[in-house]
């Protein structure tokens, strides 16, 4: 009987510490398992290095990789043309092991053997600011960049009339959205036989060197009565040469983005008319989408594969409007 | 099943698995029993308790944010006293003052004063106005004239007045009296607040996993928003359905199961501004599945130790029991020296003591049942033995008197005198086995007296191993055969007839074998005369006549005293002879009367 007792008691008392081990662990793990699963890693390719543009979409990216809790590392070449970096980046994420790709491709065709690189290994692209020819992707976010040219063909009319004489300034000559944003102005322009279109300048996305093209192009024998800036750069050169001008003799300037330069510009009236875009939300979703390609999921029917990011029309007296406020200037906690 | 469970050892009916089952199925039963209202009652108090928790969760949001408003009305106040204490408005002052408030404050962006026209008078970060900035059209501007004196705060708004600045700002606008000139004049204090502290006080309200806490002013405007960029550039939006004309309380919007959001309003005291909380239901059942699993899980080992336990315990009971079915077996097979142990529980120990008490009276009531047939056979033996002698006599005396009346006197002497050495062996003193020497010439004296009955009508021949002479041997054995063999084969014979005796060792047995020449007997005959006939044996007289009832008297005899495997064998041959072989052990010396 004692010794069966010890037996007994010992048994139980053993079972009892087993079971509140058990339930300790149980307890400890609960805040432990969240960590456990390796951080999402997203690599978000731009353009370029520096620009309020790229910021605004960095910010955008930010937020959704609080949200989702993935981090998202920010790479982008020194200049904007640079399309062979962009496409060494796209390797190297790929080699990485980067889960996903946001990339804002530099050029229409030329990226391609690096995507296809990409989408070899696995890892999802989803594009935003601006298309590829190819369908390597998993979604693109852009701007309609076709219809952006065409409301500007729109405001070249309503502020230089149907006589008017159009001086393009543009950026990159083989980037897809200057050419399609030149496409639909001159498109647009087109079905109006007395408009004059200048030959375009290229900027190079240097403000002095579209400050240089202003200066050549107002002090032409016949000077354009309007003149668009196709990027914010471009226009920011426009404004800059346009502003040293007395307010009587300066000539409307329609412009593209809204960087805190522009703004001031169009604030003091040198730039008449800017196209708004939507990084912000480009870089959110950017960031979303492909997070969710990197877990398998595919787009459900009544999704657009390609998903055009609206632009707005922003002059001095609606800036401050609360909608047009909340796009231009990106709120910051 | 039932068949595993048997090639377990468990039997179905038996009381360990009845018990132990029955134990397990009441834990079982119990404790599901308890986990699911457990459980229920926590679903049910989560869900009364997260309204009231929601709401005291935001009312202490909504005092902490009132705390704050309140620090800058009053912030305001210590400024406007600054500003109105001196006879002419001293800038250089409530620079000072503001410049602290400035680098102190990381909330506060900029203090500015203005006049009823809109001009600026005083700006602490010293910015230039723009040339565009229309003062007068901006809201808090008149708000703060209109309303003269009273506080106004905006909704949230990109703060355009100053060249190069355009922060997101809520603007805390009232109106002031200053003195200029020594006149009395009237002006606007402006002050911009980012919205860093809103943030704090908002931002670390915890409503379950996804919850959040969101402002709106009286316009519907959102003021404050965790995704407040997203929410401006049309990304996402908030559900403001169902909230419109609420000013305090919750309730449930509906919506997907994973949409299905409770949300809670509280209105601030100091600006037209309403909290929203917004709880995700779904949030709840998380954490109701997580406490669930955990009640289950605690159940099951609950579960597991008590019905381990309780396996334990019925061992504990019924292993005496079982020991003592084994017990029960044993002694069923007849092991009466089984003894128990005593020891354990009261009742078992009873039992055990029973148990040893009921074997060992079983023993020694089988050993009187032993003994009480050890002396009926005995007295059975002493029966058999009795059969031979009177119808042997009364032969023997009717030849002495036949010789007796012809004047045979030598043949008298002779035939008296082997009678008598018969009767000698024949009583022996009472004792049962006599020695093979003793036998033997019972045998001969026998033969002696039968010879001269029949006239010399047979030979004998006795041909004995030296060996066998002291062995022992039952008394009486050899002569009922040698009768047999006289009447039924030789009597009967036109010739001589001759009888064999011969005794050897074989083995470990002693073997007599009494062979004669005569007429042999037929099977049935041969068969019948070693079946026993009861009724005959209580008539020895008539024995003869039947045939065999001294034959099968021996056989019984040997095999009473030396068991079945010892006794009788019969063969015989029509007109050739027969030939009885008994065999019985071994037995040395010593006296086993």
């Amino acid at each position: 009987m004692g010794r069966k007792s010890i037996f007994f008691s010992v048994m139980a008392v053993l079972l009892f510490v087993g079971a509140i081990m058990i339930l300790n662990l149980y307890e400890s793990d609960l805040p432990t398992s969240s960590d456990d699963p390796p951080k999402v890693k997203v690599a978000l390719i731009v353009k370029m290095k520096y620009g309020e543009y790229w910021e605004t979409l960095k910010m955008g990216a930010d937020v959704a990789a609080k949200e989702l809790g993935v981090q998202v590392d920010f790479m982008a070449p020194e200049e904007e043309s640079a399309y062979k970096v962009q496409r060494q980046m796209i390797r190297q994420a790929a080699d990485e092991g980067y889960d996903g790709i946001v990339l804002a491709p530099s050029d229409l065709h030329l990226l391609e053997p690096a995507m296809e690189y990409a989408h070899d290994a696995g890892v999802p692209i989803v594009l935003v600011d601006s298309a590829v020819s190819n369908t390597l992707y998993y979604r693109s976010f852009a701007t309609d960049n076709y219809k952006a040219g065409k409301t500007i063909g729109q405001l070249v009319l309503d502020l230089a009339g149907q006589e008017a004489k159009v001086g393009i300034i543009n950026f990159v000559s083989g980037s897809e959205n200057a050419i399609e944003r030149e496409k639909g102005l001159r498109d647009f322009l087109s079905t109006y036989e007395s408009v004059v279109i200048r030959d375009t300048m290229y900027s190079m996305s240097d403000v002095d060197l579209a400050a240089q093209i202003t200066d050549f192009m107002l002090n032409e024998l016949r000077p354009p009565d309007v003149i668009v800036g196709l990027n914010a750069i471009s226009t920011l050169g426009i404004a800059q040469e346009m502003s040293k001008y007395a307010e009587e003799d300066q000539i409307p300037v329609i412009g593209f983005d809204s960087t805190k330069q522009e703004i001031e510009y169009l604030e003091s009236g040198v730039i008449d008319h800017t196209i708004v875009q939507n990084p912000f939300s480009m870089g959110y979703l950017g960031v979303k989408e492909v997070v969710r390609a990197s877990q398998g999921f595919s787009l459900r029917p009544e999704e657009a594969k390609d998903v055009q990011v609206e632009t707005v029309i922003i002059h001095k007296d609606n800036l401050y409007e609360p909608e047009n406020e909340k796009l231009v200037f990106p709120f910051t906690h | 099943m039932l068949e595993q469970l048997r090639k377990w050892g468990i039997r179905v009916t038996g009381f360990r698995f009845i018990l132990a089952m029955s134990f397990a199925a009441v834990i079982a039963l119990s404790m599901t029993f308890v986990g699911i209202a457990f459980n229920q009652k926590f679903i049910q108090s989560t869900r009364e308790n997260l309204s009231s928790n929601s709401q005291e969760i935001l009312a202490q949001v909504e005092r902490n944010l009132d705390t704050y408003l309140k620090g800058m009305i009053d912030l305001s106040n210590l400024l406007i006293v600054d500003i109105n204490k001196f006879k002419e408005l001293n800038l250089d002052m409530i620079d000072q003052q503001v410049q602290t408030l400035l680098r102190t404050r990381s909330d506060i962006l900029s203090i500015s004063l203005f006049t009823t026209d809109g001009d600026l008078i005083y700006d602490g970060s010293h910015g230039k106005l723009k040339d565009t900035a229309r003062v007068k059209d901006q809201v808090w501007f008149q708000e703060a004239n209109r309303q003269g004196g009273d506080i106004h705060f905006t909704p949230p708004h990109v703060q355009n007045l100053f060249l190069n600045r355009h922060p997101w700002v809520i603007t805390l606008s009232r109106s002031v009296n200053f003195r200029s000139n020594q006149t009395m004049e009237e002006g606007v204090l402006l002050i911009d607040l980012n919205f860093s502290v809103i943030e704090e006080l908002l931002n670390d309200v915890k409503l379950g996993e996804r919850g959040y806490v969101y402002v709106m002013d009286d316009q519907d405007n959102i003021v404050y928003h965790r995704q407040q960029q997203l929410i401006y550039s049309g990304v996402t939006t908030e559900n403001m359905e169902g909230i419109e004309d609420l000013t305090s309380g919750s309730f449930i919007q509906p919506g997907n199961k994973s949409a299905e959001r409770l949300l809670t309003i509280q209105e601030a005291a100091h600006v037209p501004w309403r909290l929203v909380g917004v709880y995700y239901l779904s949030d709840i059942s998380t954490v109701q599945q997580d406490v669930t699993e955990f009640i289950f899980l605690t159940l099951l080992i609950g579960m597991v130790i008590l019905i381990s336990v309780s396996i334990y315990m019925t061992d504990r009971i019924t292993k005496p029991i079982a020991e003592l079915t084994t017990s029960m077996k044993a002694v069923e097979k007849g092991d009466f020296d089984i003894q128990i142990d005593v020891s354990g529980e009261y009742e078992v120990v009873q039992l055990a003591k029973r148990f040893n008490l009921m074997t060992a009276r079983i023993k020694s009531l089988m050993g009187q049942v032993v003994d009480e047939q050890e002396a009926k056979r005995k007295s059975e033996l002493s029966a058999l033995q009795a059969q031979i002698n009177p119808h042997f006599l009364y032969n023997t005396l009717d030849s002495i008197i036949w010789m007796a009346e012809n004047g045979k006197q030598q043949e008298v002497v002779k035939m008296v005198t082997a009678l008598a050495r018969l009767f000698r062996i024949s009583i022996s003193r009472g004792k049962n086995v006599i020695t093979v020497k003793e036998e033997l010439a019972h045998a001969e004296n026998y033969l002696t007296i039968q010879k001269m009955r029949y006239k010399d009508q047979f030979e004998y021949t006795l041909d004995i191993q030296e060996e066998v002479l002291e062995l022992r041997t039952l008394k009486l054995i050899l002569q009922p055969i040698i009768e047999n063999a006289i009447y039924h084969g030789i009597r009967q014979m036109v010739d001589e007839g001759e009888i064999l005796i011969n005794a050897r060792l074989e083995g470990d047995d002693l073997v007599f074998e009494v062979q004669d020449n005569g007429l042999g007997m037929e099977d049935h005959i041969r068969q019948g005369l070693l079946t026993r006939h009861p009724e005959d044996a209580a008539s020895p007289a008539t024995g003869v006549k039947v045939g065999g009832v001294g034959v099968s008297n021996v056989d019984e005899r040997i095999q009473l005293l030396y068991g079945k495997s010892y006794g009788l064998t019969i063969e015989s041959e029509l007109e050739e002879g027969t030939t009885v072989t008994l065999r019985i052990p071994v037995v040395k010396g010593g006296d086993n009367g």
